[in-house]
């Protein structure tokens, strides 16, 4: 149809698009811009480069049609394109953040912004300055009294394989079964550390026996493993 | 789970408010643990308008149990469990380090506002672990024969929390109900104008175990009035106007108020449960808050005598929390096996609460985990 209205976006690398008014419109800035009548000629966006406003526009498209009265897209079809779409890398994804946030596209910026929270929410601290380029602006003494505050929220989870039942340890305590210790200290995962081949029960045998032994060895300078411990180690190994 | 080797440098600096839109997103637990990441997130982070925010999006509904936790040679304490509203999953679990008699008079934005005996009043944050006691103010002269209702809401002009006391002589209009009001921001309680004729004699105010339903802005009570051992000469809902402060008076729509009525919030509006003869159980919703008209049978369950043994509660969504009592002989002797469950008051689907004992579950609230408070003062942090 050459009667459909549309607009042009120059992205910050020079990159051309011509897109539908409709489609532009989804951005509540460009929308601003198109009824101020300031959008005659193509509509400069130095804030956005070429490849992430490709995208954004992708985004605006497929989210355009479906408010569209003719459409027949369910909200399950849209959620599946909208996980498929979102699944870029961290840097792609922060990019997205920004650009949908200067054109204020506020589906966009919630989708983006879920998305990190759920890929950071089992992040420790440690983890969450490397991933932002953060430099730690608290003292020790300061950060240890944060820590303290709220000391339960720092606990590791360690899940059965049924992921029925979350046993929270203190770090020291996971520390004591060698597997564990050595995916915290490779900073395997995050917070939670899931633990297939052991069910509940035994999990939390081992746990008790731990902590006695974390117990011990405040008092002893060895501890001494018990049999139960290292007959659950290997299969833990495996 | 991706693996840390790889995780990935950023370029640039995401600015200070996108990355609160970010971190509005996450569970307590881990806003909790950010904190300590720098400081501008930690001032951020406990600032009344990141919690709001934050409330806003995080509010997944939960169910919240209550029951005594014994611990030998140790004053009994409460134990709570929170469970997921809509797959049952457990969230977590924790103590109340309260013992006399306390029971869960309201929830509301993840605070819970309990009180124990006459002469305390608490408020509880268990997701974030911050508790504050409040002592009543109001001198109960003979305590043998006066009762207390408490009522706990929010007010949403002044971003603040009320909890509502009444004061009440059983069985003799003298001397006169007193209301009081404790308000969180300023820290006191002040008197309340209580509009009651003075031949007026309250009978009996709500139910014991239920909480006070707080819905459109409003804390209300089922007030019974009369003397004594006679049947009630006149019940209605008391309401009280959290942003107002005004009492008022809402008509039940039957006439023959039975000792089983109780108000409730369901889907965000009031409503009134009516137990017929332990075999129904009628749900009124009043589609139009003050409307009397607007009263509206909207659902009728079935219930089996001496089965449904006991009634806990309606969650926000529509699901009954009943006790169900199987009894059965074993060894000769007549037995009784009981056990927690919900009924959907519009599918009347009926499902298991596994986790929940019901020998002595005390009370069920609607719950969602928040971080109100966290920039309050005067909390002691508990470990929960």
């Amino acid at each position: 149809m050459s009667s459909v209205k549309k607009v042009t976006l120059k992205s910050s690398d020079g990159e051309i698009f011509e897109v539908e008014e409709t489609v532009a419109m989804e951005s509540q800035t460009i929308k601003g811009l198109i009824e101020d009548d300031c959008a005659d000629n193509a509509i400069p966006l130095p804030n956005v480069t070429g490849h992430i406003l490709s995208l954004v526009i992708q985004y605006c498209k497929e989210h355009t049609s479906s408010s569209d009265s003719n459409s027949s897209k369910s909200n399950e079809k849209l959620k599946a394109w909208d996980t498929q779409f979102i699944n870029v890398d961290l840097n792609v994804l922060f990019d997205l953040i920004m650009a949908a946030n200067y054109l204020n596209v506020k589906g966009l910026l919630d989708l983006t912004c879920q998305t990190v929270a759920d890929m950071i929410k089992e992040k420790t601290p440690e983890q969450i300055r490397a991933m932002f380029n953060i430099v730690n602006d608290f003292t020790p003494e300061e950060e240890e009294e944060v820590r303290r505050e709220n000391a339960w929220a720092f606990e590791i989870s360690l899940k059965n394989n049924n992921v029925v039942d979350t046993f929270e340890v203190e770090e020291s305590m996971a520390k004591e079964l060698q597997t564990i210790k050595n995916m915290i200290e490779d900073n395997y995962t995050d917070s939670v550390i899931p633990l297939h081949n052991v069910t509940s029960d035994i999990l939390e045998l081992v746990i008790e026996d731990c902590k006695k032994h974390v117990e011990a060895a405040e008092s002893e300078s060895e501890p001494s493993y018990s049999l139960a411990s290292k007959l659950i180690d290997d299969p833990l190994k495996a | 789970m991706s693996s840390m080797r790889e995780s990935p440098i950023l370029q640039n600096h995401l600015p200070h408010d996108l990355v609160l839109n970010i971190l509005a997103n996450l569970p307590v637990k881990s806003v909790l643990r950010f904190r300590c990441v720098r400081k501008s997130w930690n001032s951020s982070i406990t600032s009344p308008s990141f919690i709001s925010s934050h409330l806003k999006l995080n509010g997944s509904l939960r169910l919240l149990f209550m029951q005594p936790d014994w611990i030998p040679f140790a004053p009994h304490r409460r134990q709570c469990i929170v469970i997921c509203e809509h797959s049952f999953d457990r969230i977590s679990k924790f103590d109340i380090p309260l013992t006399f008699t306390p029971r869960i008079v309201g929830s509301c934005n993840g605070l819970l506002c309990l009180e124990e005996g006459r002469d305390y009043v608490y408020l509880l944050n268990p997701s974030i672990g911050k508790f504050k006691r409040v002592s009543t103010s109001l001198p109960i002269p003979s305590p043998t024969v006066t009762e207390a209702a408490t009522g706990f809401g929010y007010d949403s002009e002044t971003n603040d929390y009320k909890i509502v006391r009444i004061i009440y002589h059983l069985w003799s209009p003298t001397p006169p109900p007193q209301a009081e009001i404790y308000t969180l921001k300023s820290g006191s309680w002040r008197r309340l104008h209580f509009p009651l004729a003075p031949d007026f004699i309250i009978k009996r105010m709500s139910s014991f175990m239920l909480p006070i339903p707080f819905v459109s802005g409003a804390l209300h009570w089922m007030l019974h009035e009369g003397k004594g051992e006679e049947p009630p000469r006149r019940s209605f809902i008391l309401k009280f106007d959290v942003n107002e402060e005004k009492f008022g008076m809402i008509a039940t729509p039957f006439a023959d108020t039975n000792a089983h009525c109780h108000p409730l919030a369901f889907k965000g509006k009031l409503a009134l449960t009516e137990f017929e003869e332990h075999s129904l159980l009628n749900l009124w919703v009043m589609k139009e808050y003050g409307v009397h008209q607007s009263w509206t049978k909207l659902f009728v369950v079935p219930l089996l005598d001496r089965v449904h043994s006991r009634f806990y509660g309606c969650s926000e969504n529509g699901l009954l929390i009943l006790e169900k009592s199987n009894h059965f002989f074993a060894n000769g002797k007549m037995r009784i096996a009981r056990k927690c469950i919900s009924i959907d008051i519009e599918t009347l689907h009926e499902r298991g609460v596994d986790g929940i004992g019901t020998q002595n579950l005390e009370c069920e609230v609607n719950f969602m985990e928040s971080l109100v408070l966290l920039d309050g003062a005067d909390m002691v942090p508990v470990r929960l």
